[in-house]
């Protein structure tokens, strides 16, 4: 366990627990009360993050690509989560809105918040309609917008006004999020390139970061960390990923800032506040609860073939049956599936 | 006149009705899809050549389409 205070920080102690087995006992468990607690889920290269706000209402921040979606499924069921109350897709790419049928399919939900962007994919199609047929409150909004909840304050920052002409127009009409406890505060930064930042008059400052665009150079610049005076940055990204992220530029300017960085490779990095202090906790894959451990191979009712649960081939919530083991599924009556099963 | 480019592939395996592609001179991207994407007598071993072309009415389309979602599910935040 390691604990510092941070160079600029007044009060904030930022405990520092690098895959502490101590830690892991709670790990199932939801926040407790009068706690924020902000989990970026490692999805492989994408984003989700998972919110639970100190009364125990929930907000999912992205779920992900598609392949990633049962894992936030079963991540949620882990913190033993029974609903969510906001979900914002923060705009209409693969490796952001892939996992939310998926979320869709296991869990009530409150409302969606939208960037409401068109891009036209069947993902963002997919989506919207179940949305729509699950008649569950949508809203997209813009910058300015505000929602206190369960003691949190919620702002939207951007988008301010629509952006077109871009390299990419989807990620520079992202939802970024505000969120505010006590001193405390955090900001989601979705994949908000150079052009939308510029159109942010002011961005005030900020105890979190979660670093735009999975750590690509157009998700940062000094001007901009200059203004957010981070004590904390988080990178969503994937080992190896084809597109170099994170990329040199953008760690060097974070560490320029003084600023502690964490990437989500390897584990989720979970970050609790009590609106004063904070604790930072990176919980590695391979340390994840026993709960999780035990659903290693999820079985199909109907066709009864086991996976993994990393398969892409596995079958409906509904259809689904758990084993501890390939040889315990074996014994019930479930053959491997050809592909994800060695 | 529409641009049509065409990159080559190659059919690296065929596991369970699972094409394993390899995309690009050399090869660098591997994809895997369904083996009734592929044309008759794809085959692992077999060379293939990948033709790329926008696709203006695809496009407008699916832009509607996700237009008239927006339209239907309003915007109550």
């Amino acid at each position: 366990m390691r604990t510092e205070t941070l160079r600029r920080g007044t009060r904030f102690s930022v405990i520092l627990l690098l895959c502490a087995a101590a830690l892991l006992s709670a790990f199932g468990q939801a926040a407790s009360a009068s706690t924020l607690t902000v989990r970026v889920l490692d999805v492989g290269q994408g984003d989700s993050i998972f919110v639970c706000f100190p009364e125990g209402g929930t907000m999912l921040v992205d779920a992900g690509t598609a392949e990633a979606g049962p894992k936030v499924v079963e991540m949620l069921r882990s913190l033993e989560a029974e609903k969510v109350d906001i979900i914002v897709a923060t705009h209409p790419h693969s490796d952001h809105i892939g996992g939310m049928l998926a979320v869709l399919d296991a869990f009530p939900v409150g409302k969606v918040w939208d960037s409401g962007y068109v891009h036209g994919t069947r993902t963002q199609q997919i989506f919207l309609e179940a949305v729509r047929d699950r008649k569950i409150r949508f809203g997209r909004p813009k910058a300015g917008f505000s929602e206190e909840f369960q003691g949190v304050l919620i702002e939207v920052l951007a988008p301010v006004k629509p952006i077109s002409g871009t390299n990419s127009d989807a990620n520079n009409n992202s939802i970024v999020l505000r969120l505010s406890f006590g001193e405390v505060s955090f900001l989601l930064t979705a994949d908000m390139e150079t052009e939308q930042r510029r159109t942010v008059l002011r961005f005030p400052e900020t105890t979190v970061l979660k670093v735009a665009h999975h750590g690509s150079h157009n998700g940062t610049d000094a001007r901009f960390l200059a203004m957010l005076r981070p004590k904390l940055a988080i990178i969503s990204c994937g080992e190896e990923n084809p597109y170099g992220h994170p990329h040199r530029e953008a760690v060097a300017l974070l560490e320029e800032a003084g600023v502690d960085l964490f990437t989500t490779i390897g584990g989720d990095v979970v970050v609790e506040t009590d609106g004063s202090e904070l604790t930072v906790r990176k919980v590695l894959e391979s340390e994840k609860s026993g709960q999780e451990k035990e659903r290693l191979y999820i079985g199909n009712r109907s066709s009864r073939v086991f996976h993994t649960s990393a398969c892409d081939g596995l079958p409906s919530d509904r259809n689904r049956v758990y084993f501890k083991s390939a040889e315990e599924a074996v014994k019930a009556g479930y053959r491997p599936c050809g592909r994800c099963v060695r | 006149m529409r641009e049509v480019r065409s990159v080559r592939a190659f059919i690296d395996s065929i596991h369970e009705g699972v094409a394993r592609v390899l995309l690009g001179d050399d090869e660098s991207l591997a994809v895997e899809m369904p083996l009734d994407w592929l044309p008759e007598g794809a085959a692992a071993g077999k060379a293939l050549r990948v033709l790329w072309e926008i696709d203006e009415e695809e496009t407008f389309c699916a832009r509607k389409a996700v237009e008239d979602l927006y339209d239907e599910l309003g915007d109550m935040p």
